[in-house]
C-alpha cells in the first residue's frame, strides 16, 4: 500500500472513531437528560397526587363530620371549613367529577335544616357521593399519570 | 342501626370460621360474606330511605291535598285588581296547574302554567325537582323553570311551611339561586 493511501485510510478510521465516541457521549447525555426529565416529571405528578389525596381526605373528613354532627355549633364550624376548601385550596387539585359533587354539597348545605331527618338523609347521600367522587378522581389520576 | 347489624354480620363471619361446615363452604365463603355485606348495605339504605319523602308525599305537601298558596316575600291583594308588595303568590293545584300572581305598578299580573315533580336521579334518593310548563320571572330578568324542591318538615302545622326552590350553579363562580316560599294556608 502506498503511504498516501495508508495515511488517507488512517485518517478516515480515526475520524470514524472520533465521531463514534462523540455520538455515544451525546446519546448518553440525551438519554440521561430525558431520564432526568421523566424522573422529575414523575416526582412532580407524585407530589401532586399526594397533595390531592391529602385535600380529598380533608374535605371528606370535614363533610363527613358535618353529616354526622349532632350539635349546631360543630356543624357551623365544619361548614365554615368546608366553604374555605370549596373556594380555596381544593380548586388547585379537583377534577370536574369532584367539582360537581362539591357544588351539590355546597348548594344543599346552605339550606340544610339539621333538625329535619329527611333533609339530613339527603345530605348524607350527597356527602357519600362526594367521597366516592374523590376516590374515583384519585384512582383515575394514579392510573393515567403514575405508571 | 348499623351498630346493631354489624355485630350480626361479624358473628356470621365467626360462625363460618368456627363451625365444622367451614371446610365445605370455604370455597364459597368470600362470595357469601360479600353477599352479607351487600345485604346489610341495602338494608341500611332501605332504612334510611324510609325517612325520605316520596313523590306522592311531596305532591301532597305542595298542594295540601287540593290547593295551597305559597308566598315569596310579600304579596297583598287590595280591592279589585289592586295589590301591594314586592313579592309573588303561587297557587298550586292538584290537577297539575299553577298560578303566579305578582304586583306590577299596583296592578296584579297573572300567569298560569303547569307543574310536575320528577326525581333527581334515582327515585329512591328522595330528592325532587319541580318543572314548570314555562319559565317564570322571579326577580328582574331572573327566570326559573326547573329547580330542586326542598320541603323542610320542621313545622307540623299547615301555615308557615317552607318550600325552597334551588338551582344548583353550573360552575363555582356561577350565581346560585335559592328562593324560599312560605305557605299561607
Amino acid at each position: 500500500m502506498e503511504e498516501k493511501t495508508y495515511k488517507f485510510w488512517d485518517m478516515i478510521i480515526k475520524a470514524l472513531g472520533f465521531t463514534a465516541t462523540i455520538a455515544s457521549i451525546l446519546i448518553g447525555l440525551f438519554h440521561y437528560s430525558s431520564e432526568q426529565t421523566r424522573a422529575t416529571d414523575l416526582e412532580f405528578r407524585r407530589n401532586f397526587w399526594q397533595k390531592q389525596n391529602e385535600l380529598y381526605a380533608e374535605v371528606c373528613r370535614n363533610a363527613g363530620t358535618m353529616a354526622a354532627a349532632s350539635d349546631q355549633k360543630e356543624f357551623e364550624k365544619q361548614k365554615e371549613k368546608f366553604l374555605s376548601l370549596y373556594y380555596g385550596e381544593l380548586v388547585l387539585v379537583e377534577d370536574s367529577l369532584v367539582e360537581n359533587a362539591m357544588r351539590e354539597v355546597k348548594s344543599y348545605v346552605e339550606i340544610l335544616d339539621t333538625k329535619d331527618e329527611n333533609m339530613k338523609n339527603i345530605f348524607k347521600r350527597k356527602v357519600l357521593e362526594l367521597s366516592e367522587a374523590c376516590k374515583r378522581s384519585s384512582d383515575v389520576f394514579k392510573h393515567y399519570n403514575l405508571k | 342501626m348499623g351498630f346493631v347489624l354489624l355485630p350480626i354480620v361479624l358473628q356470621c363471619n365467626d360462625f363460618f370460621i368456627d363451625s365444622g361446615i367451614n371446610v365445605a363452604i370455604n370455597h364459597f365463603k368470600p362470595l357469601t360474606m360479600y353477599r352479607l355485606f351487600l345485604l346489610t348495605g341495602l338494608l341500611l339504605i332501605a332504612i334510611g330511605c324510609s325517612a325520605q319523602l316520596s313523590k306522592t308525599q311531596v305532591e301532597e305537601l305542595v298542594t295540601n291535598g287540593t290547593t295551597r298558596n305559597w308566598q315569596f316575600l310579600t304579596y297583598k291583594k287590595s280591592l279589585g285588581s289592586a295589590c301591594t308588595g314586592e313579592g309573588q303568590l303561587f297557587t298550586f293545584y292538584n290537577n297539575g296547574k299553577m298560578q303566579q300572581k305578582k304586583c306590577v305598578n299596583g296592578k296584579m299580573e297573572f300567569k298560569e302554567t303547569s307543574w310536575k315533580i320528577t326525581a333527581v336521579g334515582n327515585e329512591a334518593n328522595g330528592e325532587w325537582q319541580l318543572t314548570l310548563g314555562e319559565p317564570i320571572e322571579i326577580k328582574d330578568d331572573s327566570y326559573l323553570q326547573a329547580m330542586r324542591l326542598d320541603l323542610p318538615q320542621g313545622k307540623t302545622h299547615c301555615r308557615d311551611k317552607k318550600m325552597i326552590w334551588r338551582v344548583v350553579a353550573n360552575c363555582k363562580a356561577c350565581p346560585e339561586q335559592t328562593i324560599v316560599l312560605t305557605s299561607i294556608n
